[in-house]
């Protein structure tokens, strides 16, 4: 019996040869595919509890914008008008609560204006033209915000005239020197508590409780207010500097004076004085203007200056500039070397804020869109400001109530922004956005219309909010849940109650414990489609619950697949098998010895695949238990499948089969019994390829819009790519067999076209015809059953049918050329 | 169509061993002759007649004209359009395709090149010719041998071939269905068709006009009498 066993297994070796294959894949994948799925949900799991937990878990608000509830997003800078909303008192009541370890609160005070300030350019030789330009940038485009023309005349280098606009009287000329005033810029001071601050951020901020007295720059009665600058914040004003050399002389500016009516000893900049603030000779100082414009330079330079890389808002020394167009601080400038520097400043200019009103945002079909309110010059404003004179300076009377902000020290920020955490950075976002078309990083322009929110640029004790905005100051607190190590469930459920807890003080509470930032495309007039990132909340759940019905119908479909491939094959052997059964039988084998030796056939075949896949999964993935168990139950099913199928299994014939008129439908109903097992694989394979691949892209899609989810994506996507690609070839595989059996079924057949003279294109036009009219259909029907199954579990778009289109175009093709390459090898095997 | 064989050799190789099946067999047959073939089973017989219709190329050096063309000079291309137009071929087991009826079965070897109507039109005459239009709708396995045999002339005559190639077409078929079978293709011999006909069949024998005999590889051409009396056939 044993060289029975080894002559059956010699003559069949192809088709043993195969199954072995066929089953070394399935228990080598199966295993493989139930450890990887497992370990991508303990990935997502583990990722989730690393990572999506950001620097607090609650933002507690007032109020949540229009936008943001409808959205479910929090605007990186969630303070908006900053109109506060949250009392001192409030805040107390959540900072004592014990299970709460940090509730940090943020109160905007506005917009104010940097100090005035005025700089002086070095000496120069002769006459000159001085035309100085302020530029600001959105980081794409350079806009002009103010240019002011100037002149110097020189005798022998003793100044005798100026002529200047208005803006620089009392400026312009100050030591017979080229002086200008460096522009106003606004700048976001926010409040904040020192202590709570200090245990979000790590940051030491305790020097905003400190008592200043006796600054000589501010009225001796006033109250200063300690303020931190923050390093990052820098405003993007440049200064040019045109310097041209002009040939003119004493006479013909006297010639000049003259001719409208001035005296010698007048200056041309009493014209200005006189059409600007009395509106007498403007026709005449238009006429000085235009004169002394078109005046030819001999020589040029052009120097830029960048006032704001170096210096903060709140600065109270002044600035130099020396000979080398460097800024100075004036406690570095040498007097003796450069001469005396004219200097002034203002503080009267911080008695005013600005607010700045939220943009006008819209939603739209593919997110939201800003209108363009106004431009400023050339720079376009997306927000309406409001100014508040929140104090005046009485110059005879009592000035003891006057606040001023006095800057204690600067602060670097620097990586306080964890790239995966869900936090809103706030006071602290240096992330804008950027232009979608060109990926450009988009910043602020100086001015706050700008459709970008500036983060912090100034920070002051919580302390002082009430003396500018009344008794509920505080815009939001940012609330760290003690205990916690990590972003679990159980962490989530203690997160909720909390917050439940805070929303029943009539206050909003958005949980950002689990949130990601994600980016949200922003058509912004007169600037273009915005890439922006927000924050969306709950895309840690999201995530979870997605990857869950990933993961199980992954593993089904994988499951699924595999086992139909199994039960092809074991049919196509069965089929082979049949005959050699009736043969055994007709030569007296009993029904039980028959049986007997094909179970001992298939018992050789078991073991061989058995110990062959434990090989492999030991040298190349490295089993472990979760394997283990994986390998054992494919195994187990495997067995029971092959013993019900051997069972059932009955061969029948085609008498039933009936005349055609159609030489394909002919065809297709007589092996219908193929193409029925084959087609309703391919049917449902096809579906099952649809479906993944689909919920994949919408599932990457859902998960990828926020920073944590493309993270995790990335790390799952590997193991998501390995099972689609196995289920794909094991789809293939099984096809092409069960394709190629039928044509080997018909093999005399189309020797005989041959023999009749049929030429190898037509007999291969012939067959892809009749395959094709059964395998176009089952790969239509199947990705219409997926589509539809799809839009069981998620919204169908154009995404959604383009992949679907294109699978099912990529299937065709790649069966096509199956049907191509498998035709030409039967053809070629012919008896020439 | 005559056909001229000068030393047509065939060889089959394989792995192990390479083995001569024809050996320089030289013969030749006259337009409307009936040549019948005999010899034990693995002679050669059915090899000659494969490689004579170009279903098999012959070795080197062969040289086979079946009228002007030289076959054996031919790609295969070539040889299976000749053998579309030329030759008719029958099988001792008939070879039907079980799915299509009788009358699609003669239709079968012209369907890429001929419309169907046509096609369908000339089957219909083809099988009242060989007295099966009744049967016409049948599948295979609803035919009897016979008939079977009919339709599967019917389908050789498709073209109306100059040469029929007969491999044991009777073997299959009782006395009385022989006969008509044989009397089918006297008839199709008296149009002026060339008929090469392998039998083990004494009775046919009397069909033909001329007899040849493989014997390993080679063919020799034997009197009926000489056939009968001293050599006779051996299975």
């Amino acid at each position: 019996m044993f060289s029975l066993h080894v002559q059956h297994i010699i003559n069949n070796k192809k088709s043993i040869i195969v199954m072995i294959l066929m089953l070394i894949v399935i228990f080598t994948l199966s295993p493989t595919a139930f450890k990887m799925v497992w370990e991508g949900h303990e990935q997502v799991n583990a990722d989730i509890t690393d990572f999506s937990r950001g620097d607090y878990d609650l933002l507690v608000r007032a109020s949540q914008s229009e936008i943001e509830r409808e959205l479910g997003v929090v605007e990186e800078n969630y303070l908006g008008v900053g109109n506060g909303g949250i009392t001192y008192e409030q805040w107390e009541n959540i900072k004592k609560d014990p299970r709460i370890e940090t509730a940090a609160p943020v109160a905007s005070l506005g917009f104010f204006t940097k100090i005035d300030q005025m700089y002086q350019l070095p000496k120069e030789e002769g006459s000159n033209r001085y035309t100085v330009s302020y530029k600001t940038t959105d980081g794409v485009n350079t806009y002009l915000i103010n240019q002011q023309t100037a002149y110097l005349f020189k005798d022998n280098e003793v100044v005798y005239d100026y002529f200047y606009p208005i803006e620089l009287m009392n400026i312009f000329g100050e030591f017979d020197n080229a002086n200008f005033e460096i522009p106003s810029s606004y700048h976001p001071v926010i409040a904040i508590d020192p202590q709570e601050e200090k245990e979000l951020t790590g940051i030491d901020f305790s020097i905003l409780n400190k008592n200043i007295n006796n600054v000589q720059t501010f009225p001796e009665e006033s109250q200063l207010i300690p303020l931190i600058d923050i390093a990052e914040s820098s405003t993007p004003i440049t200064t040019e500097v045109l310097i041209e050399r002009l040939d003119i002389t004493h006479q013909e500016i006297n010639d000049l004076k003259q001719a409208v009516d001035l005296s010698p000893n007048q200056s041309l900049s009493d014209l200005e004085y006189y059409a600007e603030l009395r509106g007498e000779h403007v026709e005449e100082r238009d006429e000085v203007k235009e004169a002394l414009d078109t005046i030819e330079e001999t020589d040029e330079q052009v120097h830029i200056i960048n006032f704001f890389e170096h210096l903060s808002p709140f600065e109270q020394e002044w600035y130099m500039i020396d000979d080398d167009y460097n800024i100075v601080m004036e406690s570095e400038y040498d007097i003796d070397e450069h001469g005396e520097a004219g200097r002034s400043s203002g503080y009267l200019s911080q008695n005013v804020i600005y607010k700045s009103l939220s943009p006008k945002y819209q939603k739209t079909q593919n997110g939201l869109s800003i209108e363009l309110l106004d431009y400023e010059g050339e720079i376009p404003i997306h927000r309406d400001l409001e100014q508040v004179q929140f104090q005046e300076y009485d110059v005879n009377g009592d000035n003891s109530d006057l606040l001023n902000l006095f800057q204690v020290d600067t602060v670097t920020v620097g990586e306080y922004v964890d790239s995966l955490a869900a936090s809103p950075m706030g006071i602290y976002h240096y992330q804008y956005g950027h232009l979608k078309e060109t990926g450009e990083q988009l910043k602020p322009t100086h001015h706050p219309g700008s459709f970008l929110s500036l983060p912090a640029n100034g920070l002051i004790s919580i302390d002082w909010a009430d003396e500018f905005k009344g008794e509920a100051p505080i815009d939001a607190i940012r609330v760290k849940v003690a205990g916690l190590s990590g972003y679990t469930e159980e962490a989530s459920q203690k997160i909720q109650h909390v917050a439940e807890e805070i929303e029943e003080m009539g206050l909003h509470v958005d949980i950002v414990a689990g949130a990601s930032h994600q980016n949200i495309d922003v058509q912004v007039e007169g600037i273009g489609m915005v890439v922006m990132p927000w924050t969306t909340l709950g895309a840690a759940e999201s995530i979870i619950n997605s990857w869950n019905v990933f993961s199980i119908v992954i593993s089904i479909s994988f499951i699924l697949v595999a086992l139909l491939s199994f039960v092809a094959r074991i049919r196509t052997m069965e089929h082979e098998l049949y005959e050699d059964k009736i043969r055994l039988g007709l030569i007296g084998w009993k029904p039980s010895t028959i049986q007997t030796f094909y179970r001992a056939q298939w018992g050789i075949q078991i073991v061989l695949s058995v110990v062959l896949s434990l090989v492999i999964l030991l040298l190349s993935f490295g089993i472990d238990i979760l394997m283990l168990i994986g390998w054992s139950i494919t195994i187990f099913i495997v067995m029971i499948i092959h013993a019900s199928f051997t069972v059932l299994y009955k061969q029948k014939n085609n008498k039933t089969h009936k005349p055609r008129q159609s030489f394909l439908i002919a065809n297709i109903y007589y092996y219908r019994r193929h193409i029925q097992a084959a087609s309703l694989q391919l049917l449902f394979s096809t579906s099952v390829i649809a479906f993944l691949l689909t919920v994949q892209q919408v599932v990457s899609n859902r998960i990828s819009v926020t920073d944590l989810g493309q993270y995790i994506h990335f790390q799952i996507n590997e193991l998501q790519i390995i099972l689609l690609l196995s289920v794909v070839l094991l789809t293939v595989y099984t096809l092409s067999e069960s394709i190629y059996r039928m044509w080997k079924e018909r093999e005399e057949q189309i020797e005989f076209l041959k023999v009749m003279g049929w030429q190898n294109k037509d007999i291969r036009r012939s067959y892809t015809k009749e395959t094709l009219s059964w395998v176009s259909p089952s790969v239509v029907m199947g990705n219409i059953i997926g589509i539809i199954a799809v839009v069981v579990f998620f919204p169908v778009n154009l995404t959604v049918v383009g992949i679907n289109l294109i699978v099912t175009l990529s299937i065709l093709f790649a069966l096509t050329i199956v049907l191509k390459v498998g035709l030409r090898q039967i053809l070629m095997r012919g008896v020439s | 169509m005559d056909i001229n064989v000068m030393n047509l050799s065939k060889t089959y190789e394989s792995n192990v061993e390479q083995k001569k099946v024809l050996d320089q067999v030289t013969f030749k047959v006259n337009k409307g002759e009936w040549v019948n073939i005999i010899g034990r089973s693995g002679s050669g017989k059915t090899t000659l007649l494969k490689c004579l219709s170009g279903i098999m190329s012959a070795d080197r050096g062969s040289i086979i004209n079946i009228g002007d063309l030289p076959i054996h000079s031919k790609s295969e291309e070539d040889r299976r359009e000749f053998r579309r137009q030329h030759i008719g071929y029958i099988y001792q087991d008939y070879q039907l395709f079980p799915a299509y009826t009788a009358k699609q079965n003669v239709m079968l070897p012209e369907l890429p090149y001929q419309n169907e109507s046509i096609l369908l039109k000339r089957a219909e005459e083809l099988m009242e010719q060989l007295n099966i239009e009744h049967r016409q709708d049948a599948l295979p396995n609803q035919l009897s041998g016979g008939e079977q045999q009919r339709v599967a002339i019917a389908r050789a005559l498709l073209n109306n071939p100059d040469i029929f190639v007969c491999d044991e077409p009777t073997g299959n078929l009782d006395r009385s269905t022989r006969d008509e079978v044989l009397q089918i293709l006297k008839q199709l011999q008296e149009e002026g068709r060339t008929i090469l006909f392998v039998t083990h069949d004494y009775d046919v024998i009397e069909y033909g006009d001329r007899i040849f005999e493989m014997d390993d590889g080679r063919l020799e051409e034997v009197s009926q009498k000489t056939l009968i009396i001293e050599k006779p056939i051996k299975n």
